[in-house]
């Protein structure tokens, strides 16, 4: 394990290293230092299974050198070693093809020296010891009610990271972010009369200690979720009303934003390219970025290249507003860089619970867990796996699994008839339950 | 950081080259005109012997036999059955080539120990990236936490196991620098390129890892091992009549630079343009059950999928695996065999010697349909009482080891695939993969086929892709009817992920026939 030390020391040493990159023959470079401590414990079985505790970090520099490119990345921060380190980096990125396209960003969308903000590292955790850490996790593994159920096994995990992140382009930016992690999380097993096993998982991360829900509220929503899903079948094949709950949306609209990336634009390998402003969905279909959000998993200041983040319409009632261009994807396309990737991805708020959602959709499947299956970025195919509940007059009839569901993004969207009021809020993507109208599901 | 003077820098460039902070493929300290021997063994140690000396980390970081004792003793400060040291230094490599220039290189060192202590079926673990003493002996603290007892003490001598190859390699990675790889994405790209006026954009990439490791158990296991890996992938985007598709291939495994000749440069190639085009010609696929033919190869993936995971001895040990009671049953037809093996040369999933000291080998896990083996780590084994299986894997230093599958395959049954493709009316023939996943409890799993065909009458007719299947393992193995004579193992990269740890894996498959299988396209 590393000994500790002070962002203000990843920062110099970004800054260092910067400096000396440009000393060996880089025109620009880009340096991020990032130091990781985790501690990670899991329970099984009614003892302590795992006990796991470190620290790594790690050094990744950018090198642009007479229109040339390369990455690196060492955990070895040793002066002398950061000197040969630098000095090969320049020499092998000489040696590659030309591409004016790699660059820093544009200096002018720098917002000048701001103050280390806070509110993303979690103050409590520096206090917290092991004695603590194993009342949680213990807490969590004996929340788990009774059952009159076979439970095989209890499964408790428990983890907290802090991350402390350096960022320096040679061309005028530095930055600092610190932030934490907090999970917890059960997973139960449980068996039914005829040997079928269901395993339900229910989990939450927070950047804050205090945001956590009460354990014992997940352990008992971790044994309902395996009860409710033992001896699920796949059903007829047929087109249906679909809900997906909030807390899996996110295989769904992940695949969709993911068009909007410009490496696959500039790659002419997303089905999205041309489609700014068209419609592809319904008026429903409304995404916003928002890089903002207090105490949000995905909130920052910047992005990896020293961007500065900023709210941002990712779709607009159905439409692309906005691409996601990284300064490499937007100078390939000429377009004026918005940031790589998202940061928390949200949707207004809707008009039902994800019960209200089912009860209108009257018939049809609630999706509460996806399995493998793909999205093809060039021309929007999907097909996934899935599992969930049956459902007629919005009540629950019986567990289903086994089941596929197919489309094309620039269909499947039409079909987006009700948002939730539910945001789930564990995730970088916030995204309510959603019912669609009628869904191809394959099963028998 | 202080400039430094010539014999420092030069003192440093040695130091730094033995600890790798180095491009595999920059050709070190070469470049400033000083001739130095890469890190780790010349192709000679390599070839002397079969395996690697097992010196590497005692040469380049002192790691000798005090500090290993030292460290262990306070591993097993506070008791435990045992503690293991893994120690690990790689260097991972890649070059891109993109509109016709080769212009973005990648790399990435990483040096540490994981230190673990296993007492019953718990543990510890620690690691750090500095390999001072100090360092180590405060990972040792930390991971030794899990034990209640008395101080045990390492065994006081430690033996230097020996392993077998199964990655005979002619040249080493480090031994290769970017302007001999170079040329080879230039070709692999202008083949793409020039194939066909259809296709409108190319990417390839080239990847390489030189990965070392030592284990060290505190009952004296001593070994080392030097794993290499490569893969070269073509990404190929075609146009045609305003319709755009996009496919790819990957060859690699174990391999040393020269299998990277001409023909297998080509070949990929051409793959991957063959595989592109053929979409244009795609019909929606159905949707519901029907007879699904595994094509050769790559089709293991169901293997993976609907036994594999299954089978791994810590979900069984933990009674959650569906396949946890099948031990000595059957579970498929007598035809059916299946092994896991760490012994097929230079493939993705070859290991010379598993994460925790134990020399790789074959296991068979289904034999004429009866399953015999679950995949074993050294806990899983003490458990059952069983000898471990050579299957305890880890992604890195900074993760402890489980039993994971190495290359995953079915061995040949009696049929020729023609007549296993002839017996199906009407069904589906699945030739490339893109995913796969499985929920350990109920035995579900689900592939995603990129790309396929319709059987129809007994022949295969159009082209599909996009496409899940999706079905429960036991049942599926069970509806296994036709085993094909014509296994082939995948030359692709396959990245097995467990607990949030990838390994590198392979698989392979004679054509083969599941009787009925859920299919998730689009036409009801």
């Amino acid at each position: 394990m590393s000994s500790t030390a002070a962002p203000a020391d990843l920062r110099q040493i970004a800054e260092r290293v910067a400096e000396s990159a440009r000393k060996y023959g880089a025109n620009h470079a880009r340096v991020r230092v990032e130091r990781e401590r985790y501690v990670y414990l899991v329970r099984s079985g009614g003892t302590l299974e795992r006990i796991d505790e470190s620290s790594s970090l790690k050094l990744t520099t950018h090198l642009f050198v007479d229109g040339r490119y390369s990455s690196h990345s060492t955990s070895d921060l040793r002066p002398v070693a950061l000197e040969a380190f630098l000095s090969r980096g320049v020499t092998l990125t000489r040696t590659l093809g030309e591409d004016e396209a790699r660059a820093l960003p544009d200096a002018r969308l720098y917002p000048g020296e701001q103050p280390l903000r806070l509110d993303q590292m979690d103050p409590e955790l520096g206090a917290l010891d092991t004695p603590r850490r194993l009342a949680m996790v213990e807490a969590l593994e004996k929340g788990v009610p009774a059952s009159s159920h076979t439970v095989n096994l209890v499964e408790a995990s428990y983890f907290d990271v802090a991350n402390e992140v350096a960022l320096v382009n040679s061309n005028g930016f530095v930055g600092e972010e610190r932030s934490s992690l907090v999970s917890a999380s059960v997973d139960v097993t449980t068996q039914d009369a005829v040997g079928g096993r269901s395993r339900g998982y229910e989990g939450a991360q927070v950047t804050r200690l205090a945001a956590l829900p009460p354990l014992a509220e997940l352990a008992n929503r971790a044994l309902e979720r395996s009860v409710r899903a033992l001896g699920g079948k796949p059903i007829q094949t047929e087109t249906l009303p679909m809900v997906v709950e909030n807390r899996v949306a996110s295989r769904l609209l992940g695949s969709l934003v993911s068009a909007l990336s410009g490496q696959w634009l500039y790659r002419k390998q997303s089905f999205l390219e041309g489609k700014l402003g068209q419609r592809i969905g319904s008026d429903l279909l409304t995404l916003v970025d928002d890089p903002a959000l207090a105490g949000a998993l995905g909130t920052r200041r910047f992005d990896g290249e020293g961007i500065p983040t900023q709210r941002r319409l990712l779709f607009e009632a159905g439409m692309p507003r906005n691409y996601l261009l990284d300064v490499y994807s937007a100078n390939k396309l000429k377009l004026e860089p918005t940031s790589g990737g998202t940061s928390n991805v949200t949707m207004p708020a809707g008009t039902g619970s994800l019960e209200q959602l089912m009860a209108r959709a009257g018939r049809g499947i609630l999706v509460d867990a996806f399995l493998g299956g793909n999205s093809n970025s060039v021309t929007g195919d999907f097909s996934f796996g899935i599992s969930g509940l049956y459902f007629e007059n919005g009540q629950v009839v019986k567990p289903v699994a086994e089941m596929n569901i197919a489309g094309n993004h620039l269909e499947f969207w039409k079909q987006l008839v009700e948002v939730g009021t539910d945001p789930f809020v564990y995730s970088s993507y916030r995204l309510p339950s959603l019912r669609f109208d009628a869904v191809q599901f394959s099963g028998l | 950081m202080s400039k430094l003077n010539r014999r420092d820098f030069l003192v440093g460039c040695a130091r730094t080259s033995a600890l790798a902070l180095v491009p595999g493929f920059l050709a070190s300290c070469a470049h400033s005109g000083v001739p130095l021997s890469p890190a780790g063994a010349s192709p000679g140690e390599l070839s002397a012997g079969g395996s690697p000396s097992n010196t590497y980390f005692a040469r380049h970081f002192a790691i000798d036999e005090s500090i290993l004792q030292k460290v262990m003793a306070r591993a097993l400060g506070r008791g435990g059955d045992f503690c293991d040291l893994y120690f690990e230094h790689s260097l991972d490599n890649s070059i891109r080539i993109e509109e016709g220039v080769v212009n973005s290189a990648f790399s990435q060192v990483s040096l540490g120990v994981g230190i673990r202590v296993v007492q019953g079926s718990h543990f510890g673990y620690a690691f750090t990236e500095e390999l001072t003493l100090e360092s180590m002996l405060k990972a040792a603290d930390t991971a030794s936490a899990i034990a209640h007892g008395s101080p045990k003490s390492a065994s006081t001598r430690i033996a230097i196991a020996q392993t077998a190859n199964y990655y005979p390699i002619e040249t080493l990675w480090d031994d290769v620098g970017i302007d001999q790889r170079i040329p080879w994405l230039n070709h692999a790209y202008a083949r793409v390129s020039k194939a066909d006026p259809r296709v409108i954009h190319t990417f390839a990439g080239l990847s390489d890892t030189s990965k070392r490791i030592l284990i060290v158990t505190s009952d004296g296991r001593m070994v080392e091992d030097y794993q290499p890996m490569s893969m070269l992938y073509v990404n190929c985007v075609a146009e045609h009549n305003g319709r755009k598709e996009r496919n790819g291939y990957a060859v690699g495994g174990r391999q040393g630079p020269e299998f990277f000749t001409t023909e297998t440069l080509d070949r990929a190639a051409d793959e991957a343009v063959r595989r592109t085009l053929l979409l244009f010609d795609a019909v929606s696929p159905p949707a519901g059950e029907y007879p699904l033919v595994m094509g050769a190869g790559p089709s293991g993936i169901l293997l993976h999928e609907a036994i594999g995971h299954g089978i791994e001895a810590d979900f069984n040990r933990k009674n959650i695996s569906v396949f946890a009671d099948k031990l000595g049953q059957s579970v498929a037809d007598s035809q059916v065999t299946i092994v896991d093996s760490a012994t097929h040369p230079n493939t993705r999933g070859a290991i010379n010697v598993d994460d925790e000291g134990n020399p790789g080998r074959e296991t068979i896990l289904v034999e004429k349909g009866v399953m015999v083996s679950y995949l074993h780590d050294r806990i899983s084994a003490a458990h059952y009482q069983v000898q471990p299986t050579g299957s305890g894997r880890r992604e890195s230093f900074q993760h402890p080891p489980l039993p994971r599958m190495r290359n995953t395959y079915m061995l040949n049954g009696p049929h020729s695939p023609d007549e296993i493709i002839r017996s199906v009316k009407r069904g589906i023939y699945a030739e490339v993969f893109s995913n796969g996943q499985v929920k350990i409890g109920e035995g579900s799993f689900s592939f995603y086929v990129q790309s396929g065909a319709l059987i129809e009458d007994g022949r295969i007719t159009a082209p599909i892709k996009d496409v899940n299947i999706i079905g429960n393992g036991p049942e599926v193995l069970s509806r296994i009817t036709m085993v094909g004579n014509d296994l082939k193992i995948d030359e692709g990269g396959w990245v097995c992920g467990k607990n949030g740890q990838g390994v590198p894996v392979s698989q392979g498959m004679p054509t083969t026939l599941v009787s009925a299988v859920t299919v998730g396209g689009t036409r009801g």
